[in-house]
Protein backbone atom coordinates (compact mmCIF):
# COMPACT_ATOMS: atom_id res chain seq x y z
CA UNK A 1 0.00 0.00 0.00
CA UNK A 2 1.24 3.31 -0.82
CA UNK A 3 2.31 5.48 1.65
CA UNK A 4 0.05 8.68 0.34
CA UNK A 5 -3.26 6.19 0.82
CA UNK A 6 -2.40 5.66 4.10
CA UNK A 7 -2.04 9.38 5.33
CA UNK A 8 -5.78 9.50 4.18
CA UNK A 9 -7.19 6.74 5.79
CA UNK A 10 -8.82 6.50 9.06
CA UNK A 11 -6.78 4.71 12.16
CA UNK A 12 -9.24 2.02 13.07
CA UNK A 13 -7.39 0.44 15.99
CA UNK A 14 -4.48 2.32 17.89
CA UNK A 15 -2.54 0.61 20.81
CA UNK A 16 0.04 2.87 23.34
CA UNK A 17 2.23 1.13 25.34
CA UNK A 18 -0.18 -1.75 25.81
CA UNK A 19 1.54 -4.20 28.25
CA UNK A 20 0.31 -7.32 29.83
CA UNK A 21 1.93 -8.88 32.63
CA UNK A 22 1.71 -12.15 34.26
CA UNK A 23 1.90 -13.62 38.22
CA UNK A 24 3.37 -11.25 40.99
CA UNK A 25 6.76 -10.66 42.54
CA UNK A 26 9.47 -13.10 41.08
CA UNK A 27 7.64 -15.67 38.86
CA UNK A 28 6.40 -12.07 36.91
CA UNK A 29 6.21 -12.50 33.47
CA UNK A 30 5.27 -9.86 30.85
CA UNK A 31 4.04 -11.38 27.48
CA UNK A 32 3.15 -8.44 25.92
CA UNK A 33 5.62 -5.53 26.56
CA UNK A 34 4.88 -1.92 25.94
CA UNK A 35 3.63 -1.83 22.27
CA UNK A 36 2.36 0.96 19.83
CA UNK A 37 0.73 0.46 16.77
CA UNK A 38 -1.99 1.78 14.57
CA UNK A 39 -4.35 0.12 13.18
CA UNK A 40 -5.96 1.54 9.59
CA UNK A 41 -9.44 1.11 7.74
CA UNK A 42 -9.84 -1.89 5.61
CA UNK A 43 -5.61 -2.43 5.78
CA UNK A 44 -4.57 -6.05 6.22
CA UNK A 45 -1.58 -6.71 9.22
CA UNK A 46 -0.33 -9.75 10.38
CA UNK A 47 1.45 -10.37 13.50
CA UNK A 48 4.43 -12.29 13.17
CA UNK A 49 6.14 -14.49 15.77
CA UNK A 50 7.28 -17.78 17.12
CA UNK A 51 5.17 -19.51 19.82
CA UNK A 52 5.15 -17.58 23.19
CA UNK A 53 6.35 -14.50 21.63
CA UNK A 54 2.60 -12.54 23.14
CA UNK A 55 0.78 -12.98 19.77
CA UNK A 56 -2.36 -14.32 21.16
CA UNK A 57 -2.29 -12.56 24.21
CA UNK A 58 -2.28 -9.45 22.24
CA UNK A 59 -4.88 -10.44 20.11
CA UNK A 60 -6.88 -10.99 23.00
CA UNK A 61 -6.43 -7.75 24.34
CA UNK A 62 -7.09 -6.34 21.39
CA UNK A 63 -10.33 -8.78 21.99
CA UNK A 64 -11.25 -7.61 25.56
CA UNK A 65 -10.83 -11.11 26.43
CA UNK A 66 -8.89 -10.15 29.33
CA UNK A 67 -7.61 -6.77 30.17
CA UNK A 68 -4.19 -4.87 30.15
CA UNK A 69 -1.78 -4.40 32.54
CA UNK A 70 -0.75 -1.08 31.27
CA UNK A 71 -1.25 1.11 28.37
CA UNK A 72 -4.68 2.30 26.42
CA UNK A 73 -6.40 1.14 23.30
CA UNK A 74 -8.23 3.07 20.84
CA UNK A 75 -11.20 2.41 18.68
CA UNK A 76 -11.77 4.81 15.77
CA UNK A 77 -9.54 7.54 17.89
CA UNK A 78 -11.86 7.57 21.00
CA UNK A 79 -10.67 5.46 24.48
CA UNK A 80 -12.18 1.89 24.76
CA UNK A 81 -14.97 1.48 27.33
CA UNK A 82 -15.67 -2.28 27.92
CA UNK A 83 -16.30 -1.78 31.77
CA UNK A 84 -19.31 -2.87 31.62
CA UNK A 85 -21.47 -6.04 30.09
CA UNK A 86 -23.33 -4.06 27.74
CA UNK A 87 -20.92 -1.54 26.42
CA UNK A 88 -18.24 -5.36 25.95
CA UNK A 89 -21.71 -6.32 23.68
CA UNK A 90 -21.47 -3.33 21.54
CA UNK A 91 -17.84 -3.30 21.11
CA UNK A 92 -18.19 -7.14 19.73
CA UNK A 93 -19.95 -6.00 17.41
CA UNK A 94 -17.10 -4.06 15.87
CA UNK A 95 -14.45 -6.58 16.49
CA UNK A 96 -14.58 -10.39 16.17
CA UNK A 97 -12.20 -13.31 15.93
CA UNK A 98 -11.47 -16.34 14.32
CA UNK A 99 -9.93 -18.53 15.98
CA UNK A 100 -6.65 -21.38 15.78
CA UNK A 101 -8.72 -24.83 16.40
CA UNK A 102 -12.51 -24.74 15.28
CA UNK A 103 -12.93 -27.86 17.06
CA UNK A 104 -13.10 -25.67 20.44
CA UNK A 105 -14.63 -22.65 19.55
CA UNK A 106 -18.28 -23.92 18.89
CA UNK A 107 -20.32 -24.80 21.80
CA UNK A 108 -21.35 -28.14 21.67
CA UNK A 109 -24.89 -27.96 22.54
CA UNK A 110 -25.58 -25.51 20.31
CA UNK A 111 -27.16 -26.44 16.71
CA UNK A 112 -25.56 -24.28 13.94
CA UNK A 113 -28.82 -22.37 12.98
CA UNK A 114 -28.82 -21.13 16.65
CA UNK A 115 -25.18 -20.08 16.18
CA UNK A 116 -26.39 -17.96 12.77
CA UNK A 117 -29.23 -17.00 14.74
CA UNK A 118 -27.26 -15.55 17.31
CA UNK A 119 -25.51 -13.28 14.74
CA UNK A 120 -28.62 -11.99 12.87
CA UNK A 121 -30.27 -11.12 16.23
CA UNK A 122 -26.74 -9.30 17.35
CA UNK A 123 -26.96 -7.13 14.11
CA UNK A 124 -30.33 -5.97 15.37
CA UNK A 125 -32.63 -8.72 13.26
CA UNK A 126 -34.60 -9.88 15.99
CA UNK A 127 -37.91 -8.45 14.71
CA UNK A 128 -37.54 -9.87 11.04
CA UNK A 129 -39.78 -12.55 9.85
CA UNK A 130 -38.38 -16.20 9.92
CA UNK A 131 -38.29 -16.40 6.20
CA UNK A 132 -35.97 -13.53 6.01
CA UNK A 133 -33.70 -14.80 8.74
CA UNK A 134 -33.39 -18.34 6.49
CA UNK A 135 -32.97 -16.59 3.33
CA UNK A 136 -29.70 -14.46 5.24
CA UNK A 137 -28.40 -17.56 6.87
CA UNK A 138 -28.55 -19.17 3.71
CA UNK A 139 -27.14 -16.27 1.62
CA UNK A 140 -24.18 -16.47 4.52
CA UNK A 141 -23.90 -20.38 4.20
CA UNK A 142 -23.18 -20.31 0.28
CA UNK A 143 -20.98 -17.21 0.32
CA UNK A 144 -18.48 -19.76 2.32
CA UNK A 145 -19.68 -22.54 0.06
CA UNK A 146 -21.73 -24.44 2.59
CA UNK A 147 -25.83 -25.62 1.68
CA UNK A 148 -27.96 -24.03 4.48
CA UNK A 149 -30.52 -26.70 3.94
CA UNK A 150 -27.47 -29.63 4.48
CA UNK A 151 -26.23 -27.72 7.71
CA UNK A 152 -30.00 -26.69 8.92
CA UNK A 153 -30.58 -28.64 12.57
CA UNK A 154 -27.26 -30.12 12.77
CA UNK A 155 -25.00 -29.79 15.62
CA UNK A 156 -21.01 -28.29 15.02
CA UNK A 157 -19.27 -31.81 15.60
CA UNK A 158 -21.19 -33.19 12.89
CA UNK A 159 -18.99 -31.09 10.02
CA UNK A 160 -15.55 -31.39 9.15
CA UNK A 161 -12.75 -28.88 10.61
CA UNK A 162 -13.02 -27.43 7.25
CA UNK A 163 -16.41 -26.71 7.11
CA UNK A 164 -16.45 -25.56 10.90
CA UNK A 165 -13.78 -22.83 9.86
CA UNK A 166 -15.63 -21.56 7.04
CA UNK A 167 -19.19 -21.69 8.86
CA UNK A 168 -16.79 -19.10 11.87
CA UNK A 169 -16.61 -17.05 7.82
CA UNK A 170 -20.40 -17.08 7.52
CA UNK A 171 -20.76 -15.70 10.93
CA UNK A 172 -18.47 -13.32 10.29
CA UNK A 173 -20.40 -12.08 6.79
CA UNK A 174 -23.75 -11.88 9.06
CA UNK A 175 -21.97 -9.92 11.74
CA UNK A 176 -19.96 -7.36 9.20
CA UNK A 177 -17.61 -6.57 12.06
CA UNK A 178 -15.23 -3.39 11.12
CA UNK A 179 -11.69 -5.67 12.76
CA UNK A 180 -11.23 -8.92 12.35
CA UNK A 181 -8.72 -10.76 14.26
CA UNK A 182 -7.35 -14.10 12.55
CA UNK A 183 -5.44 -16.22 14.73
CA UNK A 184 -3.73 -18.56 13.02
CA UNK A 185 -6.98 -19.44 10.97
CA UNK A 186 -5.31 -21.94 8.99
CA UNK A 187 -2.68 -23.69 11.21
CA UNK A 188 -5.52 -26.73 11.44
CA UNK A 189 -6.68 -27.47 7.87
CA UNK A 190 -4.93 -28.83 5.30
CA UNK A 191 -3.19 -27.06 2.32
CA UNK A 192 -6.20 -27.39 0.13
CA UNK A 193 -8.65 -26.01 2.25
CA UNK A 194 -5.78 -23.25 3.37
CA UNK A 195 -6.62 -21.88 0.05
CA UNK A 196 -10.27 -21.74 0.14
CA UNK A 197 -10.04 -20.45 3.69
CA UNK A 198 -7.45 -17.41 3.20
CA UNK A 199 -9.70 -16.64 -0.86
CA UNK A 200 -13.04 -16.54 1.56
CA UNK A 201 -11.45 -14.22 4.04
CA UNK A 202 -9.61 -11.77 1.26
CA UNK A 203 -13.18 -11.83 -0.62
CA UNK A 204 -14.82 -10.95 2.91
CA UNK A 205 -12.80 -8.49 3.29
CA UNK A 206 -13.29 -6.71 -0.24
CA UNK A 207 -16.86 -6.77 0.29
CA UNK A 208 -17.24 -5.30 3.90
CA UNK A 209 -14.19 -3.18 4.31
CA UNK A 210 -13.17 -4.45 7.36
CA UNK A 211 -9.38 -4.30 8.80
CA UNK A 212 -8.36 -8.05 9.01
CA UNK A 213 -5.47 -8.85 11.45
CA UNK A 214 -3.58 -12.17 10.94
CA UNK A 215 -1.70 -13.87 14.12
CA UNK A 216 0.77 -16.36 12.25
CA UNK A 217 3.89 -18.01 12.77
CA UNK A 218 3.66 -19.09 9.31
CA UNK A 219 5.96 -15.73 7.59
CA UNK A 220 5.05 -16.78 4.10
CA UNK A 221 1.30 -16.42 4.93
CA UNK A 222 1.82 -13.27 6.30
CA UNK A 223 3.40 -12.25 3.45
CA UNK A 224 0.99 -13.36 0.71
CA UNK A 225 -1.81 -11.68 2.48
CA UNK A 226 -1.20 -8.40 4.21
CA UNK A 227 -0.37 -4.84 3.72
CA UNK A 228 1.85 -4.38 6.78
CA UNK A 229 3.68 -7.28 9.10
CA UNK A 230 4.46 -6.47 12.65
CA UNK A 231 7.33 -9.17 13.75
CA UNK A 232 6.93 -9.83 17.54
CA UNK A 233 9.48 -11.16 19.68
CA UNK A 234 9.31 -11.32 23.17
CA UNK A 235 6.33 -8.88 23.95
CA UNK A 236 7.87 -6.61 21.97
CA UNK A 237 7.44 -5.53 18.21
CA UNK A 238 10.50 -5.65 16.76
CA UNK A 239 10.39 -4.75 13.25
CA UNK A 240 6.81 -3.39 11.17
CA UNK A 241 6.89 -2.01 7.80
CA UNK A 242 5.41 -2.81 4.54
CA UNK A 243 5.31 -6.29 3.60
CA UNK A 244 7.39 -6.15 0.93
CA UNK A 245 9.65 -4.28 3.37
CA UNK A 246 9.67 -6.48 6.14
CA UNK A 247 9.94 -9.37 4.62
CA UNK A 248 12.08 -9.23 1.29
CA UNK A 249 14.50 -6.98 2.93
CA UNK A 250 14.39 -7.67 7.22
CA UNK A 251 16.78 -5.82 9.31
CA UNK A 252 16.58 -7.80 12.16
CA UNK A 253 18.18 -11.10 12.85
CA UNK A 254 14.92 -12.45 14.25
CA UNK A 255 13.31 -11.63 11.11
CA UNK A 256 16.00 -13.12 8.87
CA UNK A 257 15.57 -16.35 11.21
CA UNK A 258 11.89 -16.65 10.83
CA UNK A 259 11.85 -16.26 7.04
CA UNK A 260 14.90 -18.79 7.48
CA UNK A 261 13.07 -21.33 9.22
CA UNK A 262 10.62 -21.81 6.57
CA UNK A 263 10.91 -24.40 4.26
CA UNK A 264 11.28 -22.55 0.45
CA UNK A 265 10.93 -24.34 -2.54
CA UNK A 266 12.96 -22.47 -4.82
CA UNK A 267 15.92 -22.18 -2.32
CA UNK A 268 17.82 -24.49 -0.71
CA UNK A 269 16.82 -24.85 2.92
CA UNK A 270 20.14 -24.45 5.27
CA UNK A 271 19.05 -27.14 8.14
CA UNK A 272 22.69 -26.07 10.33
CA UNK A 273 21.20 -23.20 11.95
CA UNK A 274 18.99 -24.46 14.30
CA UNK B 1 1.85 -51.12 11.37
CA UNK B 2 0.85 -54.84 11.31
CA UNK B 3 -0.76 -54.37 14.42
CA UNK B 4 -3.87 -53.95 14.99
CA UNK B 5 -7.71 -53.34 17.11
CA UNK B 6 -10.59 -53.78 15.36
CA UNK B 7 -11.93 -51.67 13.70
CA UNK B 8 -8.34 -50.89 11.98
CA UNK B 9 -7.88 -54.50 10.48
CA UNK B 10 -7.24 -55.03 6.57
CA UNK B 11 -9.38 -56.77 3.99
CA UNK B 12 -6.66 -57.63 1.69
CA UNK B 13 -2.80 -57.30 0.86
CA UNK B 14 0.14 -57.38 2.70
CA UNK B 15 2.53 -55.75 4.70
CA UNK B 16 6.63 -56.89 3.90
CA UNK B 17 9.33 -55.35 6.29
CA UNK B 18 13.04 -56.07 4.74
CA UNK B 19 11.26 -59.26 3.47
CA UNK B 20 9.35 -60.33 6.06
CA UNK B 21 5.67 -60.79 5.50
CA UNK B 22 4.27 -59.57 9.27
CA UNK B 23 0.24 -59.09 7.85
CA UNK B 24 -0.49 -62.85 9.15
CA UNK B 25 1.27 -62.57 12.06
CA UNK B 26 -0.21 -62.96 15.47
CA UNK B 27 -0.79 -59.76 17.18
CA UNK B 28 0.81 -60.04 20.43
CA UNK B 29 3.81 -61.16 18.00
CA UNK B 30 4.36 -58.20 16.44
CA UNK B 31 4.11 -56.14 19.36
CA UNK B 32 6.84 -58.17 20.73
CA UNK B 33 9.01 -58.16 17.85
CA UNK B 34 8.47 -55.62 15.12
CA UNK B 35 6.69 -53.31 16.37
CA UNK B 36 10.22 -50.51 18.14
CA UNK B 37 12.48 -52.70 16.42
CA UNK B 38 11.57 -53.43 12.46
CA UNK B 39 9.14 -49.82 12.61
CA UNK B 40 7.94 -47.34 14.46
CA UNK B 41 5.45 -44.59 14.73
CA UNK B 42 4.75 -41.26 15.25
CA UNK B 43 1.34 -40.14 15.85
CA UNK B 44 -0.16 -37.07 15.16
CA UNK B 45 0.13 -34.85 18.21
CA UNK B 46 2.93 -36.94 19.70
CA UNK B 47 3.43 -34.54 22.55
CA UNK B 48 0.04 -35.46 24.02
CA UNK B 49 1.65 -39.38 24.07
CA UNK B 50 3.79 -38.47 27.09
CA UNK B 51 1.85 -39.41 30.74
CA UNK B 52 1.69 -36.16 32.74
CA UNK B 53 2.11 -37.99 36.22
CA UNK B 54 5.36 -39.53 35.60
CA UNK B 55 8.84 -38.55 34.54
CA UNK B 56 10.42 -38.89 30.68
CA UNK B 57 13.08 -41.76 32.25
CA UNK B 58 9.87 -43.89 33.47
CA UNK B 59 8.15 -43.73 29.61
CA UNK B 60 11.54 -45.29 28.20
CA UNK B 61 12.04 -47.88 30.99
CA UNK B 62 8.57 -49.09 30.01
CA UNK B 63 9.33 -49.05 26.54
CA UNK B 64 12.76 -50.95 27.14
CA UNK B 65 11.01 -53.93 29.58
CA UNK B 66 8.50 -54.59 27.19
CA UNK B 67 10.98 -55.29 24.55
CA UNK B 68 14.16 -56.38 26.85
CA UNK B 69 13.03 -57.67 29.89
CA UNK B 70 16.79 -58.05 31.05
CA UNK B 71 17.87 -54.88 31.14
CA UNK B 72 18.44 -52.87 34.99
CA UNK B 73 17.52 -49.60 35.68
CA UNK B 74 20.78 -48.42 35.32
CA UNK B 75 21.67 -49.18 32.29
CA UNK B 76 18.22 -48.04 30.72
CA UNK B 77 19.35 -44.55 32.23
CA UNK B 78 22.93 -44.46 30.42
CA UNK B 79 21.78 -46.00 26.86
CA UNK B 80 19.04 -43.15 27.49
CA UNK B 81 21.64 -40.39 28.22
CA UNK B 82 23.60 -41.69 25.46
CA UNK B 83 20.93 -41.75 22.42
CA UNK B 84 19.55 -38.11 24.06
CA UNK B 85 22.62 -36.51 24.13
CA UNK B 86 23.64 -37.84 20.60
CA UNK B 87 20.23 -36.68 19.35
CA UNK B 88 21.20 -32.88 20.59
CA UNK B 89 18.60 -33.08 23.50
CA UNK B 90 19.75 -32.38 27.06
CA UNK B 91 19.57 -35.29 29.55
CA UNK B 92 18.19 -33.42 32.31
CA UNK B 93 15.06 -33.66 30.14
CA UNK B 94 14.80 -37.50 30.85
CA UNK B 95 14.04 -36.32 34.97
CA UNK B 96 11.13 -34.10 33.90
CA UNK B 97 7.88 -34.34 33.48
CA UNK B 98 6.57 -33.39 30.37
CA UNK B 99 4.64 -30.19 31.88
CA UNK B 100 8.44 -28.64 32.31
CA UNK B 101 8.61 -29.23 28.50
CA UNK B 102 8.10 -26.87 25.48
CA UNK B 103 5.47 -28.13 22.61
CA UNK B 104 8.81 -28.49 20.58
CA UNK B 105 11.44 -30.29 23.03
CA UNK B 106 8.11 -32.64 23.81
CA UNK B 107 7.74 -33.64 20.10
CA UNK B 108 11.81 -34.31 19.67
CA UNK B 109 11.42 -36.31 23.30
CA UNK B 110 8.61 -38.78 22.01
CA UNK B 111 10.38 -38.91 18.19
CA UNK B 112 13.98 -39.97 20.19
CA UNK B 113 11.72 -42.35 22.27
CA UNK B 114 9.74 -43.99 19.73
CA UNK B 115 13.51 -44.28 17.89
CA UNK B 116 15.12 -46.10 20.94
CA UNK B 117 15.38 -49.67 19.36
CA UNK B 118 16.70 -48.20 16.32
CA UNK B 119 13.77 -49.31 14.15
CA UNK B 120 14.42 -49.95 10.41
CA UNK B 121 11.47 -48.00 9.26
CA UNK B 122 9.96 -44.81 10.78
CA UNK B 123 6.14 -43.60 10.17
CA UNK B 124 6.16 -39.92 11.40
CA UNK B 125 2.30 -38.90 11.18
CA UNK B 126 2.39 -35.16 10.98
CA UNK B 127 5.61 -34.70 12.99
CA UNK B 128 5.07 -31.02 13.00
CA UNK B 129 2.41 -29.75 12.24
CA UNK B 130 1.37 -28.20 15.22
CA UNK B 131 4.47 -26.59 16.08
CA UNK B 132 5.79 -23.04 15.47
CA UNK B 133 8.15 -22.87 12.19
CA UNK B 134 11.38 -22.41 14.51
CA UNK B 135 10.31 -26.08 16.79
CA UNK B 136 9.24 -27.47 13.07
CA UNK B 137 12.85 -27.25 12.03
CA UNK B 138 14.49 -28.38 15.15
CA UNK B 139 12.19 -31.51 14.46
CA UNK B 140 13.15 -31.86 11.14
CA UNK B 141 16.82 -31.70 11.60
CA UNK B 142 16.43 -34.71 14.18
CA UNK B 143 14.62 -36.87 11.90
CA UNK B 144 18.13 -35.87 8.92
CA UNK B 145 19.91 -36.72 11.92
CA UNK B 146 18.72 -39.95 13.01
CA UNK B 147 19.07 -40.55 9.06
CA UNK B 148 22.09 -39.99 8.64
CA UNK B 149 23.46 -41.37 11.96
CA UNK B 150 21.66 -44.77 11.10
CA UNK B 151 19.21 -45.31 14.11
CA UNK B 152 16.68 -45.40 11.23
CA UNK B 153 17.19 -46.69 8.02
CA UNK B 154 13.99 -45.14 6.14
CA UNK B 155 11.71 -42.90 7.05
CA UNK B 156 7.79 -42.14 5.65
CA UNK B 157 6.45 -38.81 6.37
CA UNK B 158 3.05 -38.30 5.90
CA UNK B 159 2.16 -34.14 5.88
CA UNK B 160 0.32 -31.75 3.55
CA UNK B 161 2.97 -29.27 3.81
CA UNK B 162 4.60 -29.38 0.43
CA UNK B 163 7.57 -27.31 1.14
CA UNK B 164 8.19 -29.12 4.30
CA UNK B 165 7.78 -32.85 2.15
CA UNK B 166 9.88 -31.52 -0.65
CA UNK B 167 12.87 -30.34 1.78
CA UNK B 168 13.14 -33.92 3.43
CA UNK B 169 12.38 -36.28 1.69
CA UNK B 170 13.53 -37.90 -2.10
CA UNK B 171 10.36 -39.99 -2.82
CA UNK B 172 6.75 -38.40 -3.11
CA UNK B 173 3.57 -40.63 -3.58
CA UNK B 174 0.12 -38.16 -3.45
CA UNK B 175 -3.12 -39.84 -1.86
CA UNK B 176 -6.56 -38.28 -2.77
CA UNK B 177 -9.62 -40.16 -1.48
CA UNK B 178 -7.71 -43.56 -0.42
CA UNK B 179 -5.74 -44.41 -3.30
CA UNK B 180 -2.16 -43.22 -4.35
CA UNK B 181 -3.06 -41.04 -7.11
CA UNK B 182 0.78 -39.59 -8.07
CA UNK B 183 4.10 -41.17 -7.55
CA UNK B 184 7.50 -39.51 -8.19
CA UNK B 185 11.02 -38.15 -7.45
CA UNK B 186 10.38 -35.39 -4.81
CA UNK B 187 11.53 -32.51 -7.60
CA UNK B 188 9.29 -34.18 -10.04
CA UNK B 189 6.16 -34.05 -7.77
CA UNK B 190 6.67 -30.76 -7.26
CA UNK B 191 7.51 -29.12 -10.33
CA UNK B 192 6.05 -31.19 -13.13
CA UNK B 193 2.88 -32.69 -11.17
CA UNK B 194 0.56 -34.89 -13.56
CA UNK B 195 -2.24 -35.98 -11.92
CA UNK B 196 -5.05 -32.76 -11.44
CA UNK B 197 -5.27 -32.95 -7.53
CA UNK B 198 -1.27 -32.59 -7.15
CA UNK B 199 -1.31 -29.58 -9.49
CA UNK B 200 -3.96 -28.33 -6.95
CA UNK B 201 -1.61 -29.13 -3.98
CA UNK B 202 1.25 -27.85 -6.26
CA UNK B 203 -1.22 -23.67 -6.53
CA UNK B 204 -1.81 -23.96 -2.99
CA UNK B 205 2.27 -23.50 -1.67
CA UNK B 206 3.01 -20.48 0.04
CA UNK B 207 6.34 -19.79 0.77
CA UNK B 208 8.03 -16.17 1.42
CA UNK B 209 10.16 -15.87 -2.21
CA UNK B 210 9.46 -12.98 -4.07
CA UNK B 211 6.77 -13.22 -6.29
CA UNK B 212 4.68 -14.72 -4.34
CA UNK B 213 2.23 -11.90 -3.58
CA UNK B 214 1.50 -11.43 -7.22
CA UNK B 215 0.80 -15.35 -7.62
CA UNK B 216 -3.14 -16.54 -7.18
CA UNK B 217 -3.30 -19.55 -4.96
CA UNK B 218 -5.58 -22.08 -6.92
CA UNK B 219 -8.05 -23.90 -4.51
CA UNK B 220 -9.52 -26.73 -5.28
CA UNK B 221 -13.58 -26.63 -5.47
CA UNK B 222 -15.88 -29.25 -3.97
CA UNK B 223 -15.08 -31.45 -1.34
CA UNK B 224 -13.79 -35.34 -1.06
CA UNK B 225 -16.01 -37.81 -1.96
CA UNK B 226 -18.02 -39.85 0.50
CA UNK B 227 -15.53 -43.28 1.31
CA UNK B 228 -18.76 -44.85 2.37
CA UNK B 229 -20.07 -44.79 -1.52
CA UNK B 230 -16.96 -43.88 -3.25
CA UNK B 231 -17.39 -43.27 -7.03
CA UNK B 232 -16.78 -45.84 -9.52
CA UNK B 233 -14.63 -43.84 -11.91
CA UNK B 234 -12.26 -41.88 -11.11
CA UNK B 235 -12.61 -40.38 -7.55
CA UNK B 236 -11.51 -37.08 -8.52
CA UNK B 237 -13.68 -36.62 -11.04
CA UNK B 238 -16.05 -34.30 -9.34
CA UNK B 239 -13.62 -31.80 -8.44
CA UNK B 240 -11.48 -31.84 -11.79
CA UNK B 241 -11.17 -29.30 -14.25
CA UNK B 242 -10.23 -31.85 -16.80
CA UNK B 243 -12.93 -34.03 -16.74
CA UNK B 244 -14.54 -36.02 -19.30
CA UNK B 245 -17.32 -38.69 -19.45
CA UNK B 246 -14.74 -41.21 -20.00
CA UNK B 247 -13.37 -40.88 -16.11
CA UNK B 248 -16.70 -41.53 -14.53
CA UNK B 249 -17.13 -44.57 -16.67
CA UNK B 250 -14.87 -46.99 -14.75
CA UNK B 251 -12.30 -47.03 -12.14
CA UNK B 252 -8.80 -45.59 -13.26
CA UNK B 253 -5.38 -47.69 -12.92
CA UNK B 254 -2.18 -46.39 -11.55
CA UNK B 255 -0.25 -46.05 -14.78
CA UNK B 256 3.94 -46.34 -14.44
CA UNK B 257 5.40 -44.41 -17.01
CA UNK B 258 8.90 -45.07 -16.05
CA UNK B 259 11.36 -46.41 -12.89
CA UNK B 260 9.54 -44.93 -9.61
CA UNK B 261 7.21 -42.20 -11.39
CA UNK B 262 3.16 -43.19 -11.83
CA UNK B 263 0.09 -41.14 -11.90
CA UNK B 264 -3.75 -42.28 -12.17
CA UNK B 265 -5.31 -40.27 -14.91
CA UNK B 266 -6.93 -41.03 -18.36
CA UNK B 267 -5.02 -38.15 -19.58
CA UNK B 268 -1.36 -38.78 -21.31
CA UNK B 269 1.84 -36.69 -20.04
CA UNK B 270 1.20 -34.46 -23.02
CA UNK B 271 -1.93 -33.95 -23.20
CA UNK B 272 -1.14 -32.64 -18.96
CA UNK B 273 2.09 -30.60 -19.85
CA UNK B 274 -0.63 -28.80 -22.45
CA UNK B 275 -3.13 -28.61 -20.09
CA UNK B 276 -0.92 -26.89 -17.57
CA UNK B 277 0.54 -24.38 -20.40
CA UNK B 278 -3.10 -23.20 -21.03
CA UNK B 279 -4.21 -23.11 -17.36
Amino acid sequence: MAEESKQERKVCLRGTNLTKRFGFGRSQMVAVDHVDFQFYESEIISIVGESGSGKTTLAKMLLGLISSSDGDIYFQEQKRDIRSQKKKKEYWKNIQAIFQDPFSSYNTFIKIDEVLLDCINMRGGKKLPHAKKVELMTEACSFVNLKFAELTNKYPFELSGGQMQRLMIARIFLLKPKILIADEPTSMIDACSRATILDMLLALRKETGMTLIFITHDIGLAYFVSDSVYIMERGKFVESGTADSVILHAKEAYTKRLINDVPKIHEEWDLSTV
Amino acid sequence: MGYYFPPLHYTSGEIIIDGRNISGMDPDDVRKSILGREISYIPQAAMNALNPTRRIIHFIEDVMHAHEPSMSKKDILAMATERFQVLGLPPSVLQKYPVELSGGMKQRTVIAISVILSPKVLVADEPSSALDVTSQKMVIKMLRDLMDKGFIKSMIFITHELPLLYNVTDDIAVMYAGQIVEQGSAKEAVFTPLHPYSKGLMGSIIVPEEGLREAKLTAIPGVPPNLKKPPSGCRFAERCQYVTPECRAHSIDLRAISEGRAYRCILSEKQMQEAKSHG
